[in-house]
Order: structure tokens, then C-alpha cells, then sequence
């Protein structure tokens, strides 16, 4: 496995697994499990962002629809049909196939043609999801939602934090192994160099297809564990700041790596989760979101490669001291 | 011995302006075809529509007796037209190493598969590494293709050609913006390529030299018309030839000339 796993610091994402395995015996404090239930649970909407646009160069504004929809069929059979895990499974399987249908329809009609058409579409296909849930009353309860039980294991804070803790690890290894197959080569290798890419005999409409449905499937299953996680849903999960989100999320943790996408909904999410808290001694974080903004933009400036990009970089600048080093220590 | 490329009164305009007019182009296999002639006078939008970078307004293209007309650019790869570019085009933020390892994965028909085989990994890599050494690339597997000096980007386009199992060799201007100590080498891995024997390549190129040292067949090609082909000594010495790649006559007077 050594030529898959070279790259990747193995033992670093072993080890925060471990730790994150036994953090509920270390520290039981509910606020701080549903914390990092949520950073789990948006660590897989980012890493399904991703695929998109750090592997293959596809923007999207739109990737709140299939968290949205992820999130609105799990919780509408859960609203009609008992709580049980089997009819989680069966709202889950519906949301999937629901995304990966809406994906291949959205990419077919638009990704022939250059990106920022894909862009458009998503976006108004976003809205439309938006409208549509605020319309259909019967079904969604418009713009106040409603909530609805879930099955017991979900309701329990630890074991609902495992599932979400193995749920990301699962989803990091299939996109990792995703990434590295020659599939995700290509990928690559399209959002680098489309042109050349098609003169090698890869029909990129197929790859960037491929992508966008498996950006959408990932990123259903998430918003499914977003909806039970809360035990409510409503319309907010297709506005745009979701996928505002997702983009922040991935360009601070660095574009093209999963493990980035994880770490950016880490850092965004405890941002949130202290500066809204901040707010209840110091009004001025009422306005936390600006702070956001501020750290989109200084990221932007000084480290346009995100996170990964820039751990990256210092790896590199000691290597090349050490050879340096070496290299002097010879001529001595 | 059969052609491998046949035109049958290929044309194409750009708005009302003719590009292309009427060429009938035969290319044996296994030869090496140099096309010469005058900047503007149509030679890489010949190659962009034998690769199938543009599509003809009239005319066919016959790629081992299979009309390709109508294919895109990827369907013609997978026949096994292979082009390189005026301006090196690789993926420059991939290394050497996978560069290579894109091509061989098309040629090996590994398509679509979405889990990673490690068998077909080392065996990507054993033929990445023979190609390397076919165009002089060895040592420079994990060098990221952008920090590549010029003329290796050269030679790793040619690798990437040879790893996609082309039989036909689209090179354009392979020698552009390359330094002098560059070009002797490059020369040399079009040689050694040329005598594998199973490779056709077509070569557009301006200089004279290596043209005539390399080709079999020079074709000459002006305002967009064939206007010689044949044994590049005779074809050298051909009056209008010399008119026309001299430059300064105008096309009528070379008709009539």
C-alpha cells in the first residue's frame, strides 16, 4: 500500500482518530460532542466540495441543494413513517439517488460547456430546491419546518457522535481511494490541462460528470446526518450560506486535499461555535460572520494555498535546509 | 505498402477566409513526413484537423482506411492519433512520472475505473520508466513537469505520445523556443523513434536542416493548397517551391509560373 499511502501522513490521521475515539471517555461535556458532531458531519459536505472543485476545478454555488436534499428526505420519512434505522437507510437511499440524478442532469446540460456555466445552473437550481421547499407546504411545512423523532441510537449524544466520527473516516478513505484511482488521476490532470487531457483520449465531459455526482452523493449523505442530528429541518438548508460554508471550508483547509476539507470545517466551526459566545460578554462578535469574512480574505492574501498549502510549503523549505546542511557538511 | 492516412479534398474556412483548400494528403506507414511552407500557410490547422481539434467544412479523413471525420479528439487519441503541440501543453503540476502514467493509463484502456489496483500501478510504472529512457528523460520521475527546462518538456511530450501507443505522430514545430544545445537531442529521440518502425510521424518544422536529415517525404504546403509532395532532394529543387517558400510572389503568379 505504500504507493497509495505515500503521500499521506498515515500515522497523523491514525492518530486524531485514536484521539477522537477516546475523547468521549476524557471529556463528556454535551456541548462539546455536538461540536464536533457537527464539524464531522460538515468535515464530509466540505471533503464533498472538494472533489469538486479542488480535484476537478468545478465551481459550484449551488452544493447546498444536495445537502438540502440529503437532509429534507431523511427527515420527511422520518416525519411520516416510524423512527426506525431501516427507514433511515431507505430516506438516506432516496436522498442519494435523488442527488445523484439532479447531478447528472445539472452536469450533462452544463458541463460541455465552460465552468461558470455549471456555476449558474447550480446556483439557480439551488434556488428553485429553495422555493420549492418554502412552497410545498404539505410536505415541508414551508419556511417554519418541523421536527420529528429519530431512532434512539441517533438521539444518544456519544453513540451519535461515533457514528458521525466513523462516518467521516469511511466517507475520507472511499474519497481518498477515489482520488487516487486513475479516475481521480484524470481528474486531476483535467483541472489542470483540459485541452491535453482530451488530446490523451479522456473524454472529460464523462470524468467531470463522474465528479459531480459523486461530490452530490457525498454530499446528501451529509446533509441525512445534519437533519438528524438537529431533529429539525428547515429551509436554511438550501440557502446559500451552506455552500458559502463548504467554500470557506475548503479554501482554508486547502484545495485538493480531503484532509484540508477536514480541517477547515474544524477551524470554521469552533470559530463559530467561541465567537457567537464571545457575543454574550463583548456584543461586537454579534457580528462574528464579519470576522469570518476578514479570515476568508487574509487567507486569500497570505496563504492562497490554505492550510495544507502552506504546511506544505514549511516541509519543503526544511528539506531544502537540511539538504543545505548535508550538502555543506560535505564539502567540510 | 498500405497509407495510414488518406485526405480526401479536406477544407475548411474560417468565416470566408480558406484555410485548408482541397488537400489530398497520403501518408504511408512507417514514414517520416515533413510539411513545410511559410508561416500562415495552413500547416497547424492541417494538424488541428487531423487530430480533430477543429472539424472540416468539406472533405474526409481516413485513419487506416476508418473514416474519423466525424470523431472528437479523444475518439482519435483512442485510434491512435497522437499530436504535440507549438507550445509544450503538459500537465505541469503533475511529475514526469504521471504524466506518463496518464498516457499509458488511456492506452491500456483503464478508463473509468474508480478504485485503485495496485498491480496496475507497478505495472504502469515499469513501462513509464522504459519510456522515459526511449526519450532520455531517466532520473527525473518525481520532477514536477513545470520545473522541466525546455526542451526535456519536449521530450516528455514525446514520451507521453509513445506511452499513449500512438501510431501516428502529430508533432508541431517539436524544435520551437528551444535553445541550441537542445535541439541535437531532441533530434536524437526523434530518430530513435523513427527507427522503432512502428511509428508514422508527421513533422512540421522550419528547420531546413533537420528537415531534410529526417524526412522521407517532404510535403509543402502553401496558402492553405498541397502544393508539392514527394522526395524531399527533388522537391527542394522544385522552381515553385522555391518561389513560394522564398516568399515575395503572389499565389497567381506562382499558378501560372
Amino acid at each position: 500500500m505504500r504507493g497509495l499511502f505515500h503521500k499521506v501522513p498515515l500515522y497523523w490521521g491514525l492518530a486524531i482518530m485514536l484521539f477522537m475515539l477516546l475523547f468521549p471517555f476524557v471529556n463528556d461535556s454535551r456541548s462539546m460532542l455536538i461540536l464536533l458532531t457537527q464539524i464531522f458531519i460538515f468535515a464530509i459536505f466540505a471533503m464533498s466540495f472538494d472533489i469538486l472543485l479542488g480535484y476537478t476545478g468545478i465551481v459550484s454555488f449551488g452544493h447546498c441543494m444536495f445537502f438540502g436534499i440529503g437532509a429534507y428526505s431523511t427527515a420527511i420519512i422520518f416525519n411520516h413513517l416510524e423512527a426506525t434505522l431501516l427507514n433511515f437507510m431507505i430516506g438516506l437511499a432516496i436522498g442519494i439517488i435523488l442527488s445523484a440524478l439532479v447531478s447528472y442532469i445539472i452536469g450533462s446540460l452544463s458541463l460541455r460547456l465552460k465552468s461558470h456555466f455549471y456555476a449558474m445552473l447550480t446556483l439557480a437550481v439551488s434556488q428553485l430546491f429553495l422555493v420549492l421547499a418554502e412552497k410545498w407546504r404539505g410536505l415541508t411545512h414551508g419556511g417554519d419546518g418541523f421536527t420529528f423523532s429519530v431512532p434512539d441510537v441517533f438521539k444518544d449524544r456519544t453513540s451519535f457522535y461515533y457514528i458521525t466520527l466513523i462516518s467521516v473516516a469511511v466517507v475520507f478513505i472511499l474519497l481518498k481511494l477515489f482520488t487516487e484511482s486513475s479516475t481521480g488521476k484524470v481528474l486531476k490532470a483535467i483541472s489542470q490541462n483540459e485541452y491535453r487531457a482530451e488530446a490523451l483520449g479522456y473524454k472529460s465531459l464523462h470524468y467531470k460528470l463522474i465528479a459531480s455526482v459523486t461530490a452530490g452523493v457525498a454530499a446528501s449523505f451529509s446533509g441525512a446526518l445534519y437533519a438528524v442530528s438537529l431533529r429539525f429541518i428547515n429551509t436554511n438548508v438550501f440557502s446559500i450560506e451552506v455552500t458559502l460554508d463548504a467554500l470557506l471550508m475548503t479554501m482554508i483547509g486547502g484545495l485538493g486535499t480531503l484532509a484540508g476539507a477536514i480541517a477547515g470545517a474544524g477551524i470554521i466551526e469552533f470559530l463559530r461555535h467561541y465567537l457567537s459566545e464571545l457575543a454574550m460578554t463583548y456584543p461586537i462578535f454579534e457580528r462574528w460572520t464579519i470576522i469570518l469574512g476578514f479570515l476568508y480574505i487574509v487567507v486569500l492574501l497570505v496563504f492562497p494555498s490554505g492550510l495544507a498549502g502552506f504546511i506544505k510549503r514549511i516541509n519543503l523549505k526544511n528539506k531544502r535546509k537540511m539538504k543545505k546542511k548535508g550538502e555543506l557538511q560535505r564539502v567540510a | 505498402m498500405e497509407n495510414i492516412l488518406e485526405t480526401k479534398d479536406l477544407s475548411v474556412s474560417f468565416g470566408e477566409h480558406d484555410v485548408i483548400k482541397d488537400v489530398n494528403l497520403e501518408i504511408e506507414r512507417g514514414k517520416l513526413i515533413s510539411i513545410i511552407g511559410p508561416n500562415g500557410a495552413g500547416k497547424t490547422t492541417l494538424f488541428n484537423l487531423l487530430s480533430g481539434q477543429i472539424t472540416s467544412t468539406k472533405g474526409e479523413i481516413y485513419f487506416k482506411n476508418e473514416n474519423v471525420t466525424k470523431l472528437s479528439v479523444p475518439l482519435r487519441a483512442r485510434r491512435g492519433i497522437g499530436r504535440s503541440f507549438q507550445l509544450t501543453n503538459i500537465f505541469p503540476e503533475l511529475t514526469v512520472l504521471e504524466n506518463i502514467r496518464l498516457a499509458i493509463q488511456s492506452s491500456s484502456k483503464d478508463y473509468y475505473s474508480i478504485f485503485p489496483r495496485l498491480s496496475a500501478l507497478s505495472r504502469q510504472q515499469d513501462e513509464a520508466k522504459a519510456y522515459m529512457k526511449k526519450c532520455m528523460l531517466n532520473g527525473k520521475e518525481h520532477v514536477l513537469a513545470q520545473d522541466l527546462a525546455h526542451g526535456e518538456k519536449r521530450k516528455l511530450e514525446l514520451a507521453m505520445l509513445l506511452a499513449l501507443k500512438t501510431e501516428l505522430l502529430l508533432l508541431d514545430e517539436p524544435t520551437a523556443g528551444i535553445s541550441i544545445e537542445e535541439i541535437p537531442a531532441i533530434l536524437e529521440v526523434i530518430e530513435n523513434i523513427k527507427k522503432d518502425g512502428m511509428y508514422t510521424i508527421v513533422l512540421i518544422e522550419h528547420k531546413m536542416e533537420m528537415v531534410m536529415h529526417l524526412s522521407d517525404i517532404l510535403v509543402v504546403l502553401f496558402n492553405g493548397e498541397l502544393l508539392a509532395s514527394g522526395n524531399p532532394q527533388e522537391i527542394i529543387k522544385d522552381q515553385r517551391v522555391q518561389t513560394a517558400y522564398l516568399g515575395g510572389l503572389h499565389r497567381e503568379s506562382i499558378k501560372t509560373g
